[in-house]
């Protein structure tokens, strides 16, 4: 039985439509990026039945949960789609096991069996010992496991979640991903991660749609999006460089190239580096405690206002310059060049 | 550290407290303090006025009399039972007005709050017009079953519950309209039906409020006096609720009265008292 | 919308006050008489009649239950003339030394049984306030209205059965004109006066008459206005228009 998402989401408001097609497969991951007002959270309430659509359709495996031409419409609490909302929403007068027990509670489980349940969730995210703790004495990131057991007890069909980890520290989100991949991978159903976080997206989902001004700008995997940019948002966002490597205090390794980073770290981590914090130059450059290495450029791509300059080894990164920028430096496929980034642009995650 | 520095230092923090509220003053200024101590006086005045003037060698049999028994009976009864109806009634309503836009809603809001500011005596005239035996709805309900509202402890009640009803819904509606909805509609994606929502979630959550309207609806019932008096009349241990006994006494045995009032202050002031600290303070 | 809504009422208010205070002239003297409820109609009228006679003087009329009048006097209300509905009352205003000269009975008063129109409880003399099932009312026995309503029932022998005993006999009337209350004893002047309720006598040998004492306050700023406002309730007109209203006549 196939129980993926098919979807077409309209929802009219004054000053704002959303229009949205969008289909998940089973087990499949996909990321909703899209800037502040682009619709993200509206897509969210749509699928969860909480904004009632004004044309279109929800349909989940062979259920259809919503149909503005038939009318149709399934309520929340019967959609069996788990929700993480933004900030976790927890319920402030229930301790972290009420919270996490409350969806079976809803659905009738006895509460000896539901509690039972709902401490064995706790367990998996690691919150075995706060489970008498109310939200306000959790922290940030606490929260968010409590919002995802929530969320993942009641075994919905699909599971939606709304910028899990924009309330959360760097130290807090590492955490947080590790149980968010770990959970993503063994959900059976579709799942839907809306962020506004490129590093997020990419290490967590399967694809990505890019969602500007209430309708779909782009979508594909993150390096179809990260060669052809539809627009600068999608730019920005996919064109951002994502480095796995190993650290060891302020060095990190990335295959057998090293960059000096601002903070100490150990272990598998994540450097992001912007296209516009790489430098491109003809000579080596001066200045001592950069990090820069040669290299040879294999593909420039123009768009409107930048040129995007495609590296090769020892660490192949995307670069952004400036038309004028390109011109002056003469640069085509095949240039010897010199890169350079300073420690400060890069940014590292706990992988 | 020299002078120098330190006068320098205490000017800076100076500023600094001007710019943002970083410490809580110490006390008042006098544009602020002198207003306040005379409108605080305003409420004070009254209540040490009524300690003064009690009997207090005389309370014990004053307040075991007949007249004071049934008086404090009759209105525990009516003001708990005023506050309960209230709380049942008021709470719909103010979910009514909060929650869903139709046309006119603006005017039920401003008739809920009417008994607010109408005079008492003016309220019970106009529960006598509607409900009274010759009443709009009291007629057809008289000649249906033969049941009289004035002159009865339900119609005391109904005095109560006319009110101080308002009361219960203005605290109630504020409850709902600072409480996030995100917490209604996650329950609802976990599963949990309407009553659900409304039991384990909204009501939980605003129970602050409602506890204050509840505190608030059953001081004012205690304290109910003009609409009681034109609406449900005047009888020992029927309708006679201890303001009505009060305003009799008044004429005939002041100390009688004053021993009264002084339970209806003490009693109300305990339980505004208690919450206040308990409720509004934890908000 | 709501905004203007307010400004509107507050337009309102302030012409209407406005145009309060230019109808009262500041000159006249103002002359607080605190008089029985029962007086209401025939001192409304002497009121209009002195002020025509006394274009200086400016009659305020305080109407309320004797006995609440005299918790005002004693507690030192600005009161320069009072008129309660018993002789007694004035004999304790007098005892705490508040009352200047004499206090001459101008008018005289009995009880009647007040029905609503129509007599929907039949109810035809004293024993009916008796029965359980009508709705009866009195006046609370702490004001003059209730004692001669408790001599008139003692007096025949009935023992009442109210289902509410009113703090005022105004109250008690408005409540049988309405059909709320089947019966109620009140003054005879007050039922001549009502809207809706009809008399039926009381017998003479049951009835009680009542003396209306009227008097000026020792606490008055206006003596010479409260004298001509007492000799003026004492004159022909002022008995013409008493009679006029129901009362008997000294």
């Amino acid at each position: 039985m196939r129980t993926g998402l098919d979807s077409r989401l309209v929802i009219r408001r004054e000053g704002f439509h959303l229009d949205v097609a969008l289909s998940i497969d089973p087990g499949q991951t996909v990321a909703l990026l899209g800037p502040n007002g682009a619709g993200k959270t509206t897509v969210v309430g749509a699928l969860a039945g909480l904004l009632p659509l004004d044309g279109g359709y929800v349909r989940l495996g062979d259920r259809v949960l919503e149909d503005a031409a038939t009318g149709t419409l399934v309520g929340p609490a019967e959609r069996r789609i788990g929700v993480m909302f933004q900030d976790g929403v927890l319920f402030p007068h229930l301790s972290a096991l009420e919270n996490v027990a409350f969806g079976l509670r809803s659905r009738r489980v006895p509460r000896h069996e539901a509690r039972r349940r709902a401490a064995g969730w706790l367990e998996a995210v690691g919150l075995g010992a706060l489970s008498d703790r109310r939200p306000g004495r959790l922290s940030g990131g606490q929260r968010q496991r409590v919002a995802l057991a929530r969320a993942l007890i009641t075994e919905p069909s699909m599971l939606l979640l709304d910028e899990p980890f924009s309330a959360l520290d760097v130290s807090s989100r590492a955490g947080l991903r590790r149980l968010l991949q770990d959970h993503l991978a063994g959900f059976p159903g579709p799942s839907l991660l809306i962020t506004h976080d490129p590093t997020e997206a990419f290490l967590l989902a399967d694809r990505l749609v890019v969602l500007e001004n209430g309708s779909v700008a782009q979508e594909g995997s993150a390096d179809q999006i990260r060669l052809r940019p539809a627009s600068p948002y999608a730019a920005d966002l996919a064109g951002v460089n994502l480095l796995v490597g190993a650290a060891s205090g302020k060095v990190l390794t990335i295959g057998n190239h090293r960059l000096v980073v601002p903070e100490a770290a150990s272990g598998r981590v994540i450097a992001t580096i912007h296209p516009r914090a790489i430098s491109i130059h003809l000579d080596r450059p001066g200045g001592s405690p950069r990090n820069s290495w040669p290299t040879r450029i294999e593909r420039i791509d123009h768009h409107a206002d930048r040129v995007r300059v495609q590296t090769g080894p020892p660490l192949p990164v995307t670069a952004e310059i400036t038309p004028d920028a390109q011109t002056g430096l003469n640069l085509a496929p095949g240039s010897e060049v010199w890169l350079s980034v300073k420690a400060t642009e890069i940014q590292v995650d706990a992988g | 550290m020299t002078e120098d520095q330190d006068s320098i230092r205490k000017a800076s923090r100076r500023r600094e407290g001007r710019s943002r509220t970083v410490q809580r003053p110490r006390r008042p200024p006098a544009f602020i303090a002198i207003p306040a101590t005379i409108g605080l006086a305003l409420f004070a005045l009254p209540v040490l006025g009524l300690l003064g003037r009690a009997p207090w060698s005389r309370l014990a049999t004053l307040l075991g009399s007949d007249l004071a028994l049934e008086a404090l009976r009759l209105s525990a009864i009516s003001s708990v039972s005023a506050a309960v109806i209230s709380l049942l009634l008021g709470v719909p309503v103010a979910w009514t007005l909060c929650r869903y836009d139709f046309p006119g809603r603006s005017l039920l809001r401003g008739l809920v709050l009417l008994p607010m500011v109408l005079p008492p005596v003016v309220g019970g005239a106009a529960l006598l017009f509607a409900l009274g035996r010759r009443g709009l709805v009291g007629s057809p309900l008289y000649e249906a079953t033969g049941l009289v509202l004035p002159f009865s402890t339900g119609g005391v009640i109904l005095a109560g519950v006319f009110v101080a009803m308002p009361l219960m819904v203005l605290t109630v509606e504020g409850g709902l309209r600072s409480l996030d909805q995100r917490f209604e509609r996650a329950a609802e994606t976990l599963g949990a039906g309407r009553w659900t929502v409304l039991r384990r979630v909204t009501i939980p959550m605003i129970a602050p409020s409602v506890v204050a309207g509840i505190a608030l609806t059953w001081a004012r019932a205690l304290g109910e006096f003009g609409a009681t008096l034109t609406f449900a009349g005047n009888l020992q241990g029927r309708t006679q609720t201890l303001p009505l006994a009060v305003f009799v006494a008044l004429e005939s045995d002041r100390d009688a009265a004053l021993a009264l009032s002084l339970v209806m202050v003490i009693v109300s002031l305990a339980v505004l008292v208690a919450l206040r600290d308990h409720w509004w303070r934890s908000r | 919308m709501t905004r203007r809504l307010i400004a509107g009422s507050l337009a309102i208010l302030l012409v209407a006050s406005c145009a309060g205070a230019g109808a009262r002239d500041t000159d006249r003297v103002e002359l607080l008489v605190a008089a029985a409820a029962s007086l209401t109609d025939a001192f409304g009228d002497i009121e209009t009649a002195f002020e025509g006679a006394h274009p200086g003087i400016d009659v305020v009329l305080n109407l309320g239950g004797s006995s609440l009048l005299r918790e005002q006097i004693l507690a030192k209300a600005p009161v320069d003339a009072f008129a309660p509905a018993n002789v007694a009352i004035m004999e304790e205003i007098r005892a705490a030394g508040l009352v200047s000269g004499e206090a001459p009975v101008f008018a005289r008063n009995t009880m009647a049984i007040a029905v609503p129109a129509g007599n929907p409880g039949g109810v035809t003399g004293l024993d009916d306030l008796a029965r359980p099932e009508l709705l009866v009312g009195l006046c609370a026995e702490t004001v003059p209205c209730g004692q001669f309503t408790r001599q008139v029932l003692q007096r025949a022998g009935v023992t009442a059965r109210p289902d509410t005993r009113e703090p005022n006999v105004r109250a008690l009337l408005t409540k049988v004109e309405q059909g709320e209350l089947d019966t109620g004893i009140v003054y005879a002047t007050d039922v001549l006066e009502a809207n809706g309720a009809v008399a039926i006598t009381i017998p003479e040998e049951h009835n009680v008459t009542t003396d209306y004492p009227i008097a000026i306050m020792s606490a008055t700023s206006h003596p010479e206005a409260a004298a001509a406002f007492v000799a003026f309730v004492l004159s022909e007109e002022g008995r013409m228009l008493l009679n006029r209203h129901g009362f008997r006549l000294p």
